[in-house]
């Protein structure tokens, strides 16, 4: 069971959804994870970046069908907050009950 | 950055909402879309292997075709079942949930090797009656999947 430890930064919606959808794979490209959250390019480069200066992400370019492509991945600090941050959204539901 | 006390504004309602969120967002990298038509293809193929191999003796005319079918119908399933499940563009090692997954192939396996054992004792129908549930159970799992997973 992860320490519970809530994180301002990951639990901003599209934050904590870019976050749960790269919980679960070893990495994700750009393009997926901006068709998934709709978000413009900007805005999620944006939310990837401070994701990234925080340490949670990491970024590796690579080519596919000749073109340049980013795949995003969690890195294990961000994979250690992200499930503290579930750890703690949970407590605090089982406090409430 | 992390803090202990920056949730400590959050209610219950709050923490439920997210979780679901994180949730649905976990899911959907696991579970990714797949064609309507993949499940019904898989059992009908499936239910092809189980036929075949009820069918005791058979004429010389027809021998070669079913050898074919034998050989190739298995070939074609799982080239379908790899382009499917382990080609999925724009993600890498999406993690598998094996509770499932091995409780199904334990349920295949059971129904696979059930005729092995028993369909010369019993009769080559057993052949088809255990291709025929496993069929069933993998279109209806197909549906179930589809319905709560459809393509964008």
């Amino acid at each position: 069971m992860p320490e519970a430890r809530f994180d301002e930064l990951i639990h901003a919606p599209h934050r904590l959804r870019i976050c749960a959808m790269l919980s679960q794979a070893d990495g994700i490209e750009f393009s997926e994870i901006q068709t998934r959250t709709d978000l413009s390019k900007s805005a999620l480069s944006k939310h990837l970046s401070q994701l990234a200066d925080a340490g949670y992400v990491a970024e590796t370019a690579f080519v596919r069908q000749g073109r340049s492509r980013q795949l995003l991945s969690l890195t294990p600090t961000g994979l250690a907050a992200y499930r503290a941050h579930r750890a703690s959204l949970q407590a605090l539901l089982d406090q409430s009950e | 950055m992390a803090t202990h006390d920056a949730g400590s504004n959050l209610t219950p309602d709050d923490a439920r909402e997210a979780l679901s969120l994180a949730d649905t967002e976990e899911q959907a990298t696991v579970n990714r879309p797949v064609p309507w038509w993949y499940f019904p293809i898989l059992a009908v193929m499936i239910l092809g292997v189980f036929i075949l191999n009820s069918v005791e003796d058979p004429a010389p005319s027809v021998r070669w075709i079913i050898v074919t079918l034998a050989v190739g119908v298995p070939v074609t399933m799982a080239v379908l079942v790899g382009r499917i499940t382990f080609n999925q563009p724009g993600y890498r090692g999406v993690h598998t949930r094996w509770g499932w997954t091995i409780v199904a192939i334990v349920i295949a396996a059971a129904l696979a090797i059930t005729p092995v054992l028993l369909a010369g004792a019993i009769g080559s129908w057993l052949w088809i009656a255990c291709g025929s549930v496993l069929a069933v159970l993998i279109a209806g799992f197909g549906i179930a999947y589809w319905r709560r997973y459809p393509r964008a």
